[in-house]
């Protein structure tokens, strides 16, 4: 059987200690995996009627929360122009900070093209925000380096698919920002849809270089905002290879597909066992995003 | 002298109004356009210049 969006969001409101809900497609059935932070049974859980008990499989994990870091714990590396994806980033007047994911093209909200770069909703927004607050590297003591442009928030009371925002990086007629994420080097021209068993990696400014393989696509999630929660859906799990994938300050990472070099899904939430992010596809289609920076606007 | 005026059948003739027709009406309909590119490239591309990817070498970090 295949579970609907609707199936998902509906084991995730109906068990509290439910923090993911995914189907893998085993033979000759889907397995549909529930992830909880306390242990459950098929027989204590509240499923939907039609969805057989023998199919489901509990798993303990963590709560997922976004992976924003105290400002208290910030870095004061600082990098010169043109600055790379994957370093740390401020936005001003805030007492946090998370990681500048990767340089980009994107539209703006009156369909202008600028580049710029790419984070999370809850790294450079969050709170009231307005077109234009300046985002800071490595942190608000320093000079900003882009004007938030555009945002996708997230709403506690709906079914989200995204935490993204963009930023302009023109600043006094130049752009601040390079074509290439440290560690990693430039992109190639393509996006992709988050598939299982795809090797990934990911620079953040917590945690570097590290990488990971999916292991769930198309998950409804529940993560933690510290003074709310929100659902999640059609969103990819990604487990680590060796040592942790991701950590508090990773918020806003750019995760790519190793074997292909493209840009697959944006980090936002996680534990200490896997994490989350939103495929980047609908995030390019959101924004019309590009990471081909010969592309003419 | 006057200038020479080929002979042409009725189709011809109906064909060559519809090409000039419709070479009338591209002309009109792209003239927005052209201004608006125009003006683009006398100004410095666009009123922000935010459009073309333009790195800076800037220290910020001192």
């Amino acid at each position: 059987m295949q579970l609907t969006t609707q199936d998902k969001l509906a084991i995730l409101r109906a068990n509290p200690h439910a923090i993911a809900v995914y189907q893998t497609p085993t033979q000759p059935n889907p397995t549909i995996t529930v992830l909880v932070t306390t242990a459950l049974t098929a027989h204590a859980a509240r499923l939907p009627p039609h969805i057989p008990a023998n199919l489901v499989t509990f798993r303990l994990s963590s709560q997922l929360t976004d992976l924003r870091l105290p400002q208290s714990q910030a870095s004061t590396t600082c990098f010169n122009e043109p600055i790379p994806g994957g370093v740390q980033l401020q936005p001003a007047g805030q007492n946090w900070v998370g990681t500048l994911g990767a340089p980009c093209g994107f539209r703006d909200r009156d369909g202008n093209r600028r580049w710029g770069i790419l984070s999370n909703w809850h790294v450079m927004c969050r709170k009231s925000c307005q077109v234009g607050d300046q985002q800071h590297q490595p942190i608000d003591a320093f000079p900003a380096i882009a004007r938030l442009s555009d945002w996708s928030a997230v709403d506690p009371a709906a079914e989200n698919t995204m935490d993204a925002a963009v930023a302009d990086a023109m600043i006094a007629k130049f752009h601040t920002i390079d074509t290439q994420i440290r560690l990693i080097g430039p992109l190639a021209d393509c996006i992709v849809e988050p598939q299982i068993d795809d090797q990934v990696c990911k620079v953040g400014r917590t945690t570097d270089k590290t990488c990971a393989v999916c292991t769930a696509v198309d998950a409804c999630v529940r993560v933690g905002y510290g003074d709310f929660t929100a659902a999640f859906c059609e969103q990819a799990i990604f487990e680590p290879t060796n040592g942790p994938f991701s950590a508090p300050g990773d918020s806003g990472s750019l995760i790519v597909n190793t074997a292909r070099n493209c840009a697959t899904a944006l980090l936002f939430a996680g534990n200490d066992q896997l994490t989350v992010g939103s495929p980047m596809p609908a995030i390019a289609n959101r924004f019309s995003l590009t990471f081909n920076f010969q592309e003419k606007p | 002298m006057p200038c020479p005026i080929p002979d042409m059948s009725p189709s011809a003739r109906k064909a060559q109004q519809d090409f000039i027709g419709c070479m009338m009406t591209a002309a009109l309909a792209c003239l927005p356009y052209f201004l608006e590119a125009f003006v683009k490239c006398i100004s410095g591309g666009g009123s922000s210049g935010g459009d073309t990817y333009k790195p800076g070498d800037r220290n910020r970090c001192d």
